[in-house]
């Protein structure tokens, strides 16, 4: 009931309000008039029964004093125009009947003896015996019974008349709804309409239209003015959406713009390491050379790999930032991973600097899922840094060990899922004061700047660590008791279980790697660089190899060269080398070509290595993407590949 | 309730039949005549209202004179006992002859004197005397009201006239109950 009224609509409720209101007044209205009526006329019958009783008694005295019924009878006939009386009789002093009205009624209608004085309600009749005094002497009594029936029938009539005069008022209240309805309710649809064109339109330029100055006339007004409050600041809310959308744009752009300049200033950085790298390789090959100078060699060779080193994390902080760093995850054993990091990053600088460097490898579960090269490139600067910011006669401390599931989550079991491997490093270097250890991880940060002048580094290589780390579903964490007390970075990675396979492969792989460079392949190489130095020196390097090398500069050139020699079999080229940016066209253009004529195998040689570029030279035909500055080793490696693959 | 309804029901019939054993027969005249008359009698006084003139002091009682022979015995006499007329008591005097007649109120006139009717009526002729008869013709006589017996009622026959010449206010309520003569 409650439930449905709250939901009826709001003319309804004026209805039922009016109806309720209405029907409530008549209802007491009618009670009090009904209730009136009754004791009025009750009051009033007793009173016109004692009038009359007092006359019949009056008029009835000499009737009994001289034992005159006649005229008693007579007397008590007159009775008939009082129609409430029903009967009547005078009793006389022995208490006998003396006359009865109406005249035929039979005795036992009447009370034998007069009951004692008084008037009774009894039934639907009011009974009513007095005295007939003559002057002090009870001479008789009179007995009077009169009907209510007319009172009742006058109480219907009341209650008759109520019912009408509610139902006009039901009528009425209906009518005067509609009237109302329009002062009341119509604006406060009006209002409802308006609220509901606004929710669904988001149109906040509309109003309502006020209709007076009352309660729902001060609601419009306020309703109104939150409009037009509303309309201003979503306005206003539009306007800053825009600029920050512009500033945003704008930000994008402007990274973008860095991303691509720091892809060029790597590319362009890195092309004149090519030939200095390939020139100190061929120098190291050449033994005479090698036993005069072998420190300067080795100094040129470290410098230049640290310089491609920077510039190659400068490349990768870029991917990280753009999320375009690509995993290539296999199941690996991570603990010759970080054996042979150690042994070439770290055992070098470790012994210059005479630090003591120890090793507590506890662990059972090593394997995980992860890009070799990638966990490579984070121990690598992990044990760099160790190094580099370890004063001379410190120490490093590496420790392997298991974090075991059952240890940590007891309900995930023990079949390895869960299980950890931490890699720690501690050392007893310059540590990190708590103030800088939230952003020793941020790029581009070393800690205070003083530091990174004494240090050197771009600060790049936590910031690479915890995002590759990161990605391999680990965690990295440093810690630090403060500044010059030393700080321990611990790499927790997921474990896999160790394969069953794995042990026979790993002995397989090294026979088959001895066994390939045993049997250098002379080739026909076309080598294609506009690139004077980096042209010779690979040149150098290839013939020295044992390789036959002709060189274009040009993508015409080397499409003449490749069509020259189709024609004199047996003497086709076996392998492409080239260069992806030439003076008349793309590396890329040029594979494409030959794919379709005289399809050879190829390797890309390219300033850019981001995966994208990558992805474009295999897209293309070629086998490999070599990333400059050319490292020798892997040229060769890549050529001896394609060499076993051709055969 | 019945039983002891019944019990008192045998107690009053032996009781009636002891009372009526020990009284002696009643002749044919109705034993209540006189009875009725002399309550009659009595309350003429409350229907008739004499003038302040008929009282000679305000403590005068209103005498009720009875002439010749009284047949009444005491039953007018309780009738009157304590009674009242407008705080006067009722006293009885009764007259041999109508030369013995002195000064009272109402005049009953016996049968017995049916002979001497004129006199009586010349003896309080002109008085505020309210004469009452036995007879039907004591009323021609001159007289004001007659108590004639018809069978086994007392009728009660009245000449306001007569009443109003004499000075003496007659109830309308008493001349309902009475057969006029006019």
């Amino acid at each position: 009931m409650a439930i449905s009224l709250r939901d009826t609509p709001i003319k309804r409720k004026l209805m039922l309000v009016i109806l309720l209101a209405s029907g409530f007044a008549l209802f007491l209205m009618g009670s009090a008039l009904i209730t009136y009526e009754v004791i009025t006329f009750r009051r009033s019958l007793a009173v016109n029964m004692r009038v009359l009783a007092e006359i019949i008694g009056s008029n009835s005295t000499a009737s009994l004093a001289f034992k005159d019924a006649k005229s008693a009878r007579e007397i008590l006939s007159a009775l008939s125009a009082e129609h409430q009386i029903t009967s009547a009789a005078i009793y006389d002093s022995n208490g006998q009947i003396f006359a009865r009205f109406p005249t035929d009624a039979p005795l036992t209608d009447f009370s034998l003896t007069p009951q004692p004085d008084g008037q009774r309600f009894q039934g639907a009749h009011l009974e009513m015996f007095r005295p007939i005094m003559l002057e002090k002497n009870r001479i008789g009594t009179i007995y009077l019974q009169a009907a209510l029936a007319a009172m009742y029938a006058r109480i219907a009539v009341y209650g008759g008349l109520l019912l009408i005069v509610t139902a006009c008022a039901a009528l009425g209240a209906i009518a005067l709804t509609t009237t109302l309805q329009k002062r009341i309710s119509q604006p406060i649809l009006e209002l409802a309409n308006v609220a509901t064109a606004v929710s669904e339109g988001q149109d906040y330029s509309v109003r309502a239209t006020k209709h007076g100055t009352d309660e729902i006339g001060q609601l419009t007004e306020s309703f109104n003015q939150m409009l037009t409050r509303i309309d201003e600041s979503s306005t206003a809310l539009m306007a800053s959406e825009e600029r920050l959308r512009s500033a945003l744009e704008e930000a994008e752009a402007a990274n973008k713009a860095k991303d691509n300049f720091l892809a060029i200033l790597s590319h362009e950085l890195r092309t004149p390491l090519t030939p200095v790298l390939s020139t100190v390789a061929m120098l190291e090959e050449d033994s005479e050379i090698h036993t005069r100078i072998p420190r300067e060699l080795e100094m040129i060779r470290r410098n230049i790999e640290v310089e491609a080193r920077l510039i190659d994390d400068l490349l990768d902080v870029t991917g990280i930032i753009r999320g375009k760093m690509e995993l290539r995850r296999q199941i690996v054993d991570i603990r010759p991973l970080l054996e042979h990091a150690m042994q070439n990053y770290c055992a070098e600088e470790a012994g210059r600097k005479k630090l003591r460097v120890s090793t507590e490898i506890t662990v059972s579960e090593t394997h995980a899922l992860v890009d070799t090269s990638r966990m490579t490139q984070v121990f690598w600067n992990l044990l760099q840094n160790a190094c580099k910011f370890t004063p001379p006669g410190g120490a490093i401390s590496i420790r392997v060990y298991n974090e075991f599931a059952r240890e940590i989550a007891p309900e995930l079991g023990h079949d390895g899922l869960g299980t950890k491997l931490i890699v720690e490093i501690k050392d007893t270097g310059i540590g990190i004061s708590p103030e800088n250890m939230s952003r020793i991880f941020n790029a581009f940060e070393q800690g205070e700047r003083s530091r990174t002048r004494v240090f050197g580094g771009l600060g790049l290589g936590l910031a690479i660590s915890r995002a590759i780390i990161e990605m391999h579903g680990g965690s990295v964490t440093a810690e630090s008791e403060g500044t010059d007390k030393g700080s321990t970075i611990a790499i927790r990675l997921p474990t896999v279980p160790t394969p069953a396979t794995k042990r026979e492969k790993k002995q397989e792989d090294p026979a088959a790697a001895k066994r390939a460079p045993s049997k250098p392949r002379r080739l026909r190489v076309l080598l294609v660089e506009d690139h004077l130095d980096t042209a010779n020196q690979l040149n150098r390097l290839l013939s020295h190899a044992g390789h036959e090398v002709t060189w274009a500069a040009t993508v015409r050139e080397a499409r003449e060269l490749v069509s020259a020699r189709a024609n004199q079999p047996g003497n086709e080229f076996n392998i492409l080398i080239s260069d992806l940016g030439l003076p008349d066209g793309s590396g890329h253009d040029l594979m494409r070509d030959l794919a379709s004529d005289h399809p050879i195998p190829g390797i890309a040689l390219s300033g850019y290595g981001m995966t994208e570029d990558i992805q474009n030279s295999m897209a293309a035909g070629f086998s490999r993407h070599i990333t400059k500055p050319v490292d020798w080793q892997e040229l060769k490696t890549a050529i001896q590949k394609i060499a076993v693959s051709e055969t | 309730m019945d039983l002891l309804r019944a019990i008192r029901i045998i107690t009053a019939t032996v009781l009636i039949a002891l009372l009526s054993g020990w009284v002696p027969a009643v002749p044919a005249a109705p034993p209540n005549e006189y009875a009725l008359k002399s309550v009659f009698l009595y309350n003429f006084c409350h229907f008739i209202d004499w003038p302040e003139s008929a009282f000679s002091s305000p403590d005068e009682p209103l005498i009720i004179g009875i002439v010749g022979e009284d047949p009444f015995g005491a039953l007018l006499k309780e009738a009157v006992e304590g009674e009242t007329y407008h705080n006067r008591p009722i006293v009885i005097e009764h007259y041999r002859s109508p030369k013995d007649i002195k000064h009272c109120h109402l005049l009953f006139v016996g049968r017995t004197e049916a002979s001497r009717v004129d006199a009586i009526l010349a003896a309080v002729n002109s008085k505020s005397v309210v004469t009452v008869g036995e007879t039907e013709d004591f009323l021609d006589h001159g007289g004001m009201i007659a108590l004639p017996a018809d069978r086994n009622r007392v009728r009660l026959r009245i000449r306001p006239a007569a009443l109003r010449a004499a000075n003496l206010s007659v109830s309308s309520k008493l001349l309902r109950v009475a057969d006029i003569d006019s």
